[in-house]
């Protein structure tokens, strides 16, 4: 994939900027605080419909401004593709696709642009809490797998919903024969949607751990197994669908009284993690910072492959500050691993933070206070 | 700058419509205080019109001039088939595509965010009608929302003991689908391909 031609209207600190790309290569650069992650931001939106900066879709649209476009002219492997996006401070959206609108702003924005994010954030991977570990999952997931995004939607209103129904049968002295009643049926659907999650994530998971641990080991010249496990509230998962459905249930059913007692809905996808493995020993307690960098670079760089793999495009590369934190080695390693052709975007405060090779050929933006300063190379 | 009092009031009255955010309230309650004195009576006056006139249908719980409603008062239409909606628009679209039987509205979907239980729907009125008519079967025609999903699953266990055929409205209809959008063709098909709820 490449992005021909990115414009953003009031999106963050950008009142208004247009640039096309015709290099493999593009550094971003300019001091902290002038907008160069914010380009990242909307070129990844585009891809995985999310934001993991943004809490809601109003901060994403410049301060006193009603809403945020983002326009983008894409050359996919046969096809043209373009794409505006309108965001509201309100939280609606807006999608045209090829000049049509579509219904879904959400959904239908999906499986369209493919993108890998790789910034300093992602080092949290490895040591941060459950829920980067999963909303990683989700952003990879929602560009494999369209399905996959209503499904997250759907089980989510569930779990709402349940967990205002715990609260509420509280507050209100309720029966345990009502509150059973009405629970089983925000568990039906728990367990309908909560499966097939369960069912994409572990697929996923199977697929990016023979490519990782493949990384991992030429990383580390053959020290180190990395291993991958889903770590999951729900007992006794499997790849069958139907004896899912079971094993939810079942969980679900153990979980009866505590879910209760807590007055939150603590069984399912939601509260899962996943669990890397150095030479057997988790990662999370064990690996080093130089350890721990080398997953996170060989999660990316797995990443790619998955989505090039299933998707047979190379996806666009957005590398977010990242040279500051990886060592001359380290660096070497992700440019000698990557696609020959792949699009790669690259912000820095530094230029020297950066190899050589990869100024060659590359157009250099400088920002600063959401402007474009002048065009070098 | 802050708005003073009575401004604030008149916004947040408007900001509990459905689908009117902050901007838009604000922007009814510049229009409404902008307007002559007299047409502000007139205005507060349809509300209460309405409001006193609009009756409530006491067997099927329908809006209407007259109760019993005149659907429930139609010699012409099928007793012996019950159709549940969630709102009166619901019904009036089903209306539309061309149902012939009876319907009975329940006032909402269960969702607890919103504090809505069963209890705060129209089901023991429900209860209460099979017991007297004839009713061969149920069809549960609610939106393809989680919330309307939830709804479905509630009704058939309850009514299950009650009724022998229980269905719902069949395919065409898109996953998430709010009824009230839906043209009549597409009502009408998922009415003709109804299905048993298992
Ligand atoms: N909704 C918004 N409206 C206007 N400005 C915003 C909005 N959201 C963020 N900003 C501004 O954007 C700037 C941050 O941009 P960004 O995160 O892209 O910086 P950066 O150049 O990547 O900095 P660093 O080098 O520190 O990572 C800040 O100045 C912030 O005030
Ligand atoms: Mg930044
Ligand atoms: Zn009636």
């Amino acid at each position: 994939m490449f992005l021909k031609k990115l414009k953003l209207t009031n999106f963050r600190n950008y009142a208004d900027f247009e640039q096309e790309f015709n290099t493999l290569k593009t550094i971003i650069i300019g001091p902290n605080a002038q907008g160069k992650t914010n380009i990242l931001e909307a070129i990844n939106i585009l891809a995985t419909s999310v934001s993991d900066r943004a809490e809601r879709d109003s901060n994403l649209v410049s301060w006193n401004n009603e809403y945020a476009l983002i326009f983008a002219d894409i050359q996919t492997k046969d096809d043209n593709l373009n794409i505006a996006l309108q965001i509201n401070s309100s939280g609606r959206r807006k999608l045209k696709i090829n000049g049509v609108a579509k219904r879904a702003p959400q959904a239908d924005l999906l499986g369209n642009f493919f993108c890998v994010m790789f910034s300093c954030e992602d080092l949290y991977l490895i040591k941060g809490s459950p829920s980067v570990r999963r909303s990683w999952l989700d952003s990879i997931l929602f560009q494999l797998d369209i399905k996959y995004h209503k499904a997250l939607q759907d089980y989510q209103k569930s779990v709402t919903q349940k967990n205002a129904l715990l609260k509420n049968s509280y507050e209100s002295g309720m029966s345990r024969k009502a509150l059973k009643e009405q629970l089983d049926i925000w568990n039906e659907q728990i367990i309908n949607f909560g499966s097939e999650i369960l069912i994409k994530r572990l697929g996923f998971i199977e697929e990016i751990k023979v490519v990782a641990r493949e990384f991992q080991k030429n990383i580390s010249k053959g020290n180190e197994e990395l291993d991958l496990i889903y770590q999951s509230t729900v007992t006794g998962i499997t790849s069958n669908i139907d004896q899912m459905k079971i094993s939810f249930k079942k969980s679900l059913e153990e979980s009866f009284e505590k879910e209760i007692a807590r007055g939150q809905s603590v069984i399912g996808p939601h509260r899962d993690d996943l669990t890397f493995l150095i030479n057997e020993k988790e990662a999370k307690s064990f690996a080093s910072q130089g350890q721990q960098r080398s997953i996170v670079l060989a999660l990316k760089l797995s990443e790619l492959k998955v989505i090039e793999h299933r998707k047979g495009e190379i996806p666009v590369l957005l590398l977010d500050d990242v040279f500051a934190e990886l060592d001359e080695s380290r660096q070497d390693f992700l440019l000698h691993n990557l696609p020959p052709n792949i699009q790669t975007f690259i912000t820095t405060t530094h230029i020297s933070d950066i190899q050589k090779e990869l100024l060659e050929n590359a157009k250099v933006i400088k920002i600063e206070s959401g402007k474009v300063l002048n065009l070098v190379g | 700058m802050k708005y003073t009092k009575p401004l604030l009031k008149l916004i947040e009255q408007f900001q509990r419509f459905p689908g009117v955010g902050p901007k838009s309230a604000e922007r009814m309650a510049f229009h409404l205080i902008n307007q002559e004195m007299s047409q502000l009576e007139e205005f507060s006056k349809a509300i209460i019109e309405a409001k006193t006139q609009i009756k409530k249908c006491s067997i099927c719980q329908n809006l209407s001039s007259n109760d019993p409603c005149e659907i429930c008062t139609n010699y012409e239409r099928d007793k012996t088939t019950i159709c549940l909606v969630s709102e009166s628009k619901d019904l009036a679209a089903i209306d539309r595509a061309d149902f012939k039987g009876l319907y009975h509205v329940l006032g909402g979907l269960i969702s607890p965010i919103d504090g809505i239980g069963p209890d705060n729907l129209t089901i023991k009125e429900l209860i209460g009608r099979l017991g007297k008519d004839d009713i061969k079967e149920i069809i549960v025609a609610l939106d393809s929302s989680t919330e309307g999903e939830a709804t479905t699953l509630y009704l058939h266990r309850i009514l299950s003991p009650l009724c022998n055929r229980i269905t719902r409205l069949g395919f065409g209809l898109s996953v998430g689908a709010e009824l009230e959008y839906a043209d009549e063709l597409t009502l009408s098909r998922a009415l003709e391909s109804r299905t048993l709820i298992s």
